[in-house]
């Protein structure tokens, strides 16, 4: 669960073009940061980070440099990325990908406008997971086996799944427990991963330990 | 290489650090892992119906209602029950659910303070229900009866107060320190 996304976008509609001899390119980083929490791998929360860092590389094509070199420069300029728990591969990567943006923007381009600043935003979103107060409550799951073996038929009468309050449509699936409570399937099968007791009676289904 | 870094090349094996010609999109929109996922219009569904039929119950001595722009965060209020030391005394009571409820139960604390053998300081609830014991069946409304009679006859044998868990022998001593308390806290 715990682990960035890192996303490196360049928004061409903004790169800025002026006319002249093709000399100089500069790349105009700008980091967002995110931090989704989860719980549960349920996305409980996201933050955006208020810290925004821009940083700019100016680059002149004319030295032709190899890509080598390009990469030399990108990684001294990020060196000092002040990006939350960014690892090496990583930046290695995003420092790939904007040299990849570059040359595909650079080829592109129109003879006459040379002069380029980019914009490469780069979003890094840190997923994480929160452990709640007794995150299962003393509560244990039934033995999987015991889920699969249910026993499913259609509802028949006008009757309502006590665990989401709503009617069964006629004839849709719902599992009949041992003691002859009826849920729909869904519904029991969730709750069953979570406890071994009957919503209703709490008639004992067998977990794990048993 | 770390796990971090695997984690990250695994799940998004397209989109790591590459560069998107387009405006990409917002990397709050990546899918949730799934796993043992509750689908949250369903919660939202459930906390609405318990709403409703709060509203149309009318129990007396019980009301909750959701915060203004939070259904998963409600206020409730319960009064003491008839011929108890709480008899004429009102708690305002705090729910937050979790978002697999109600798989999960939710988390109820009182934020009026009780003096009571099962409710500390803070206000935290000492209730079976509410813990090992929950069930997918519960609601709102049974919480809140069962906080009701809870009041009436606390569990002493293991109390989260235990000066009001030794004073409550004593009904006559403890409905005046219930007193004191309510009108200190009003």
């Amino acid at each position: 669960m715990e682990g960035n996304y890192i996303g490196l976008f360049v928004q061409d509609m903004d790169v800025v073009m002026t006319h002249g001899a093709r000399s100089h390119v500069e790349f105009n980083f700008l980091c967002n940061l995110s931090v989704c929490e989860y719980y549960d791998n349920i996305l409980v929360r996201f933050n955006v980070q208020p810290s925004i860092r821009r940083s700019s590389i100016h680059i002149y094509l004319d030295r032709s440099m190899s890509h080598q070199e390009l990469l030399e420069i990108f990684d001294q300029q990020l060196r000092d990325w002040p990006v939350l728990d960014v690892q090496e591969l990583d930046r290695r990567h995003l420092i790939e990908a904007a040299l990849n943006a570059a040359a595909y923007l650079l080829s592109s381009m129109p003879p006459r406008h040379n002069v380029l600043v980019f914009p490469l935003i780069i979003d890094i979103v840190s997923h994480r997971a929160v452990a709640m107060e007794e995150p299962d409550f003393g509560m244990v799951p039934t033995r999987d086996s015991s889920i699969e073996s249910l026993n499913i038929t259609t509802a028949k009468e006008e009757q309502s799944c006590p665990i989401c309050l709503e009617d069964f449509d006629l004839g849709c699936q719902v599992v009949s427990m041992p003691c002859s409570h009826v849920f729909h399937e869904e519904c029991i099968k969730m709750w069953l991963r979570y406890s071994h007791y009957c919503p209703l009676c709490r008639f004992e289904m067998p977990t794990n330990n048993c | 290489m770390s796990a971090v870094n695997s984690y990250t090349q695994d799940r998004n094996p397209n989109t790591n650090t590459t560069a998107a010609e387009s405006p990409a999109p917002a990397p709050s929109k990546q899918p949730v892992p799934t796993a043992k996922t509750v689908d949250t219009q369903s919660v939202l569904r459930r906390l609405q119906s318990e709403l409703m039929a709060l509203m149309m119950g009318g129990d007396a001595g019980i009301s909750a209602f959701p915060e203004e722009d939070n259904i998963f965060c409600w206020k409730a209020t319960i009064t003491g029950s008839k011929d108890t030391v709480f008899e004429g005394t009102e708690y305002k009571l705090s729910l937050s659910f979790p978002p697999d409820y109600p798989f999960k139960p939710p988390k109820v604390k009182f934020e009026t303070s009780c003096f009571h053998p099962n409710v500390d300081l803070h206000g935290n609830i000492c209730l079976d229900i509410l813990q090992d014991k929950w069930s997918s069946a519960y609601d709102v409304r049974t919480i809140l009866l069962s906080i009701q009679s809870l009041l009436g006859e606390p569990n002493t044998s293991s109390p989260l107060n235990t000066v009001a868990a030794s004073l409550w022998e004593n009904q006559e001593e403890y409905r005046k320190m219930v007193e004191k308390l309510y009108k200190q806290s009003a």
